[in-house]
């Protein structure tokens, strides 16, 4: 579940020059996702000719030196623990970041989720998004935007 | 065989133009009515496939991130406007994912569904991906409100111009009937005008229709005839009357003296009988016959006794009363019926006047003067017979009963007269 809202967040997105290979960083303590996602492509989930490749990565430095070869980076515990000077690190640099809880985005997320009773929600820092160069399919967008929510 | 009511022309007229009227516009209406549906339903099947495609654009999100919330916002949006009655959104798998219906208000909005689902049986269909694979596909369908505006239209502009063309049929139809009708009626009253008081100088109107026009003509020309033709009766029936009257006359005239003939005093008689016979009156009867016609006859010719009867008839003519009868019995006899009141005492003053009307002596055509006798018997009904054969008899033998006398003299019947001559009237025949 949650890596099909990954893949689908991925799937909206556009990298500066047109990547046609995107890598998705995951923590390396964090194998249950990386499995998840990796069974999900594998079935087909990708709408995409992209390529898909996964990688793992230690999220607890605050330096995004070893993070430039990544187009997704994926914070699995961010609500425990957000990393704010690796976000800013990461602010201003291509790399979709996605991670869980509202506080995510306000320390400069990119793609926040939050669990409701029907599901994943998703909410978007639209300020983080425009200074990371991403193109970010409006569509995915507006279905982040309801409710009034805006950061 | 049983006739049929007769059918005014209005009604004919009108009949005939109502036809071919509705007909012709019941094709044209149902042609275009069925050409604009067609073009309707092939607009509303775009607009719903323009539809299905932009909420399969906008809503591919929400597919993709199972956000039916989301969608269903969506949804709300689009709805409105789109005139969507209803939206299914299908998954991968082909399985339901969402379903939306439109709220119906009433009978108008499932009526319209149901027409919409009657005439449109294929749902609009859009696929939901990014062009390369496929994530599902939304139907939807419309609420039909359009199909059945057009139709109401439809149906409200037939109905109006039925009602228009009914008032310009019955308008047009009563101005072409009256110009039939109007002459054709006025034909007919003329037709009993004519009939009625047989008066054939009024004509017929001519008209602006051609075949009434010809029929007033005809109908002229036959009332010219017919008033020719009425003339001409009308003298040959004069003609014929003026015939008869004379002929009648003759038959009842001696064309020598003027005087009734024998036929006609049979008649008299028998009327006047039968009449004295109910009122109860006397009627006389003096039979005369000139003394020596033969001679006379033999001596002076024929033209002379001629001349004899015709003064002799004048002279009993002016001696009767107004109300006796004086008839040439034949030969040179003559009979005079007295009534109402032929007693014995009229009978004796008549015969008198005749005496004295003959003292004066008759001038014959050549110069000689000749003084005229007649012999006369008398009779009376009914005291010496009640028949017109028998009154006559009777009288005669009276006569005959006087010659033996002596010429000149007036014997009445008596009932030993009768023996003395026993019957000189019936080799004549004639009188019964």
């Amino acid at each position: 579940m949650l890596a099909d809202l990954l893949i689908g967040i991925v799937q909206y997105t556009r990298w500066p020059g047109g990547a046609s290979s995107v890598q998705v960083c995951v923590d390396d303590r964090d194998a249950p996702t990386a499995l998840a996602v990796e069974r999900r492509l594998a079935e087909g989930a990708s709408t995409s000719r992209r390529d898909f490749t996964l990688a793992s990565r230690k999220l607890n430095s605050d330096s995004a030196q070893g993070l430039l070869d990544c187009q997704v980076v994926y914070f699995e515990d961010a609500r425990a623990n957000p990393r704010p000077a690796l976000l800013i690190a990461l602010a201003n640099l291509p790399i979709l970041t996605i991670g869980h809880g509202e506080d995510f985005c306000s320390y400069g997320g990119l793609f926040c989720l939050t669990s409701a009773p029907t599901g994943w929600r998703i909410q978007a820092n639209l300020d983080a998004i425009a200074r990371s160069g991403l193109r970010v399919n409006p569509q995915l967008l507006r279905l982040t935007q309801r409710d009034g929510v805006t950061r | 065989m049983k006739r049929e009511a007769p059918i005014g022309v209005a009604y004919l007229v009108r009949n005939a133009q109502w036809r071919v009227t509705t007909f012709s516009l019941l094709g044209i209406t149902l042609l275009m009515a069925v050409i604009g549906f067609y073009a309707l339903r092939e607009y509303e099947s775009r607009s719903m496939e323009l539809a299905a495609r932009s909420l399969a654009f906008a809503g591919e999100p929400a597919l993709r991130f199972n956000d039916k919330v989301a969608m269903r916002e969506l949804i709300d949006q689009v709805v409105g406007p789109a005139q969507i009655a209803e939206i299914a959104v299908f998954d991968r798998e082909g399985t339901e994912w969402l379903r939306y219906e439109g709220p119906s208000h009433g009978v108008i909005d499932s009526t319209a569904r149901r027409l919409e689902r009657l005439l449109i049986n294929v749902p609009a269909t859009a696929p939901m991906g990014d062009g390369q694979v496929t994530l599902g596909r939304v139907s939807l369908r419309s609420d039909g409100r359009t199909l059945m505006r057009y139709m109401i239209w439809t149906g409200v502009a037939l109905l109006l111009s039925i009602t228009l063309t009914a008032i310009a049929v019955f308008v047009y139809s009563r101005r072409v009937a009256s110009s039939l009708a109007r002459p054709i009626n006025a034909l007919a009253s003329l037709t009993r005008q004519v009939r009625k008081s047989r008066s054939f100088e009024h004509r017929a109107e001519p008209s602006t229709v051609l075949e009434i026009d010809g029929l007033a003509d005809d109908f002229n020309s036959l009332l010219g005839e017919m008033h020719h033709q009425q003339t001409l009766i009308e003298a040959h029936h004069d003609n014929l009357r003026r015939a008869n009257e004379s002929l009648k006359r003759a038959s009842l005239h001696d064309p020598l003296t003027g005087l009734p003939n024998r036929g006609y005093l049979g008649q008299h008689l028998s009327e006047v009988i039968a009449c004295a016979r109910t009122q109860a009156f006397q009627v006389g009867l003096i039979f005369i016959d000139m003394d020596r016609f033969k001679e006379i006859n033999d001596r002076h010719g024929h033209a002379a006794g001629d001349a004899l009867l015709v003064e002799l008839s004048e002279r009993l003519r002016s001696s009767i009363r107004d109300s006796d009868f004086v008839a040439r019995f034949g030969g040179d006899e003559f009979v005079i019926v007295i009534s109402p009141q032929g007693d014995s005492l009229a009978i004796e003053r008549l015969t008198e006047r005749i005496r004295v009307s003959l003292d004066r002596p008759v001038r014959l055509p050549e110069g000689h003067e000749l003084s005229v006798s007649i012999t006369m018997g008398t009779a009376i009904f009914p005291h010496h017979a009640d028949t017109v054969a028998g009154l006559i008899r009777a009288a005669d033998h009276a006569m005959y009963r006087a010659k033996a006398m002596g010429r000149g003299s007036v014997v009445t019947f008596t009932p030993d007269v009768d023996k003395l001559s026993p019957d000189p009237i019936s080799p004549n025949g004639g009188l019964s």
